[in-house]
C-alpha cells in the first residue's frame, strides 16, 4: 500500500458524495436530451430549436457538475484543518493525490457528458467521429479544465493554511481575479507563440454533409500546441505552490 | 500494598523502604521474585528508571541479587531478622523525636507505649 | 545527545513564544514540560517537530534540522481533530503508508491495553480518542516523542490508562517529552521536569533531586510560577 493510493483513499473517504451527485446528472442528461422530439434533422426551426434544447441540458449539467464539484472541495476543507500528527510524505503527495482524486472524477464526468452532446450532435446530422470527439475533449481538459481544478484547489490551501477569518472574502477575491488576470496574460502570450510549435490536427466535422472546416477556413491550421502545454505547466505550477504552502503551515 | 508519595522524599528510596517493609512484615519472604523493573514501574505509574534505581539500591544493600535470565530475586541470606530490628528503630527514633518535639520525656513517651498495650495485636500489626 | 535547543527565540509579533532556550535532551529520559498555557510549551514541542522555525538559535534532532529528521520524530497536537469517520482500522492503514517506522502489532496491542472501541471516530467519547490518537503515535518507532498535553481534560480512567501506556513505552534509545497541566497526577512518570514561564526556561531539575530537597515536582511547580 503505497503513499499516494492511500493519500488518494483518504479523499475518497473524506468525501464521495459528490461522485453520485456527479454521476445522477450524467443520468439525467442523458435521459432529458433522449427525451426531446427526436426525428432526424432538417433545417428547420423546430429541428434546430431541439437541437439547441439538446445542448442547453447538456450545458445545465456541465454547470451543474462544476457548481457540485466546487461545494465538494469547499465542505472537506472543515476535515483538513488543525494537524493532529506529523506528516512524514511532503506536502506535494498530498496536493497531488487530492489534485489526482478530483481532476480524475470531473475530467470522468465531463468526458461522459461530452459523449452524450456527441450523440446529440449525431442526430442532428453533424457527424464526427467518436475519436475525434474524444480528442476535442482531452485537449480542452488539459488546456482549461485542469489548470482550473488546479487554481481551485490552490485557492482552497490557501484559505485553509491560513486561516484567513473575517478578510477571507477579500482574499479569494484578490486571488481569483490574480488567476483570471494570469489567463489573460496566458491568451496574450498565446497569441504570439501559437503555432511556432507544429500544430495538432483539427478534426473533420462535417454538418448536413458539407464539411465544416472547408466552409470555415481558419480551422484548417489546426490546434496550437502551445495551448495544453501551458495547461500543463499551469496546472504543475499550481499544485506545487499548493504544496509548498501546504508544508510552510499544515506540516 | 505500595504507598508512594511525590512528598515524601525520592520515590527509589520510597520503594526500597517498601520492599524492605514487606520483607519485615513477611509479604515477601528470602527467595521470593520481584516483579520486573517495567512492571512494577507500570504497577507504580512511576518511571522505569526510578525502579531501576531502587533495585540497583536493593542490590548494593545486598537485599537483592540478579539471576541471569531469571529476573531480580530477594537473597535466600537476607537477615530478615536484623531488617525488622532496623526499621523498628527508625521508627522509634521518629517517634521520640515526636516526643521530643512536644517538649515532653522518654518517660512519657513509655507511659503512652504502655497505654496502648490492650490494642497491641498478637501477630505484629498495631490496632 | 538525542536533540537539543540552543540559544532559541521565537518571536510572535512584538512577543515572544520562547525566548533564550536551552535545552538538551538525552536518550531514555522522559521528560514533563510544565508551564501554564502561554508559558511556551506548545512552541517548544513545534520547534522540535519542525513545525516551527526559531526566529534565533538552532534546534537539532538526532543531529539533523528537525524537518530532516522527521522520519524519527512523532508529534501529537493537543487538538483532538480526526477526520470523524476514521475508525481504529482506518486509522491503521493510514499510518502503515504514511509512517514507514509505523508497527502495526505495537498498535493492536496498544488499541487492547487503552481499550479503544471499535467506532468512528465522531462516535467516541473524550477519552476514548484521546486514547485512539495516543495508540496511533506510540505504535511509530521514532527517537522523539513530543506529545502535547496528551491528559488534557479527558476523564480519570483514561488519564490513568494514559499514564500506565506511557511508563510501558519507554524506551532506552528514545526520549519522551510530555508537556502538561495535570503535574500533580503525571509527576511519577518524569525523570526530569522542565519548568518554563512566560517563553523562559526558569527551572530544569531531574525529579528525584526535587523529592530529595523534600520537594515533589508539584511543590517545585508551584513555587516557580509564583
Amino acid at each position: 500500500m503505497n503513499v499516494f493510493s492511500t493519500l488518494v483513499w483518504l479523499e475518497f473517504r473524506k468525501g464521495a458524495g459528490w461522485l453520485v451527485a456527479l454521476l445522477g446528472i450524467v443520468g439525467l442528461a442523458l435521459w432529458a436530451v433522449l427525451r426531446v422530439q427526436d426525428t432526424p434533422f432538417a433545417a428547420t426551426p423546430a429541428s434546430v430549436e431541439s437541437l439547441g434544447l439538446r445542448f442547453l441540458y447538456i450545458s445545465l449539467a456541465a454547470t451543474g457538475g462544476v457548481v457540485i464539484l466546487l461545494l465538494s472541495m469547499v465542505f472537506t476543507s472543515r476535515q483538513d484543518g488543525t494537524l493532529v500528527l506529523l506528516s512524514v510524505p511532503d506536502g506535494s503527495q498530498h496536493l497531488w493525490a487530492r489534485f489526482a482524486y478530483y481532476a480524475a472524477f470531473s475530467a470522468l464526468f465531463l468526458v461522459l457528458l461530452s459523449v452524450v452532446l456527441w450523440w446529440a450532435l449525431s442526430r442532428a446530422q453533424v457527424a464526427l467521429s467518436l475519436g475525434a470527439a474524444l480528442y476535442l475533449v482531452a485537449y480542452n481538459l488539459v488546456s482549461f479544465w485542469l489548470p482550473m481544478v488546479a487554481g481551485v484547489l490552490l485557492i482552497r490551501q490557501v484559505n485553509l493554511s491560513f486561516a484567513l477569518g473575517r478578510m477571507a472574502w477579500l482574499a479569494n477575491l484578490v486571488m481569483l481575479v490574480g488567476i483570471l488576470n494570469l489567463g489573460g496574460l496566458g491568451i496574450l502570450l498565446l497569441g504570439n507563440i501559437a503555432y511556432t510549435l507544429p500544430a495538432l490536427p483539427f478534426p473533420t466535422i462535417t454538418a448536413l454533409g458539407f464539411d465544416i472546416n472547408a466552409e470555415v477556413g481558419l480551422l484548417e491550421t489546426g490546434l496550437p500546441l502551445e495551448l495544453p502545454i501551458l495547461g500543463v505547466l499551469t496546472t504543475a505550477l499550481f499544485v506545487w505552490l499548493a504544496g509548498r504552502i501546504w508544508n510552510e503551515v499544515e506540516a | 500494598m505500595w504507598n508512594l508519595d511525590n512528598e515524601a522524599g525520592p520515590i527509589y528510596a520510597q520503594i526500597v523502604k517498601g520492599v524492605e517493609r514487606m520483607l519485615a512484615n513477611g509479604r515477601m519472604k528470602p527467595g521470593d521474585k520481584l516483579p520486573s523493573a517495567r512492571e512494577l514501574a507500570a504497577e507504580l505509574k512511576v518511571n522505569p528508571n526510578t525502579v531501576i534505581h531502587a533495585f540497583s539500591q536493593l542490590e548494593i544493600a545486598q537485599i537483592s541479587e540478579t539471576r541471569r535470565g531469571l529476573g531480580t530475586f530477594i537473597r535466600d541470606d537476607v537477615n530478615v531478622e536484623g531488617m525488622k530490628l532496623r526499621l523498628l528503630q527508625e521508627a522509634a527514633q521518629r517517634y521520640l523525636g515526636e516526643v521530643q518535639g512536644l517538649g515532653l520525656t522518654p518517660e512519657d513517651a513509655r507511659k503512652a507505649l504502655s497505654s496502648l498495650n490492650g490494642q497491641f495485636k498478637e501477630n505484629g500489626n498495631a490496632g | 545527545m538525542l536533540a537539543k535547543l540552543e540559544n532559541v527565540t521565537r518571536r510572535y509579533g512584538a512577543k515572544d513564544g520562547v525566548s533564550d532556550l536551552n535545552l538538551s535532551l538525552e536518550a531514555g529520559q522522559a521528560v514533563g514540560l510544565l508551564g501554564l498555557n502561554g508559558s511556551g510549551k506548545t512552541t517548544t514541542l513545534k520547534l522540535l517537530a519542525g513545525l516551527l522555525y526559531p526566529s534565533q538559535g538552532k534546534v537539532e534532532v538526532v543531529g539533523k534540522l528537525p524537518r530532516d529528521a522527521r522520519g524519527q520524530v512523532a508529534f501529537l497536537s493537543d487538538s483532538d481533530n480526526l477526520y470523524n469517520w476514521l475508525t481504529p482500522a482506518d486509522a491503521e492503514r493510514l499510518m502503515r503508508s504514511l509512517y514507514p517506522d509505523f508497527r502495526p502489532e505495537r498498535y493492536k496491542e496498544l488499541l487492547g491495553f487503552l481499550e479503544v472501541p471499535i467506532k468512528p471516530y465522531g462516535a467516541m467519547s473524550k477519552g476514548q480518542k484521546a486514547r485512539l490518537r495516543l495508540a496511533m503515535v506510540l505504535a511509530r518507532e521514532a527517537k522523539l516523542y513530543l506529545l502535547d498535553e496528551p491528559l488534557g481534560g479527558i476523564d480519570l480512567i483514561s488519564r490513568d490508562r494514559i499514564m500506565q501506556t506511557l511508563v510501558r513505552e519507554w524506551r532506552e534509545d528514545g526520549v519522551i517529552v510530555i508537556s502538561t497541566h495535570e503535574v500533580a497526577e503525571a509527576e511519577g512518570i518524569f525523570d526530569r521536569a522542565v519548568f518554563l514561564k512566560e517563553g523562559r526556561l526558569v527551572l530544569d531539575a531531574m525529579a528525584e533531586d526535587l523529592r530529595q530537597q523534600g520537594k515533589s515536582v508539584k511543590d517545585a511547580f508551584l513555587q516557580v510560577l509564583i
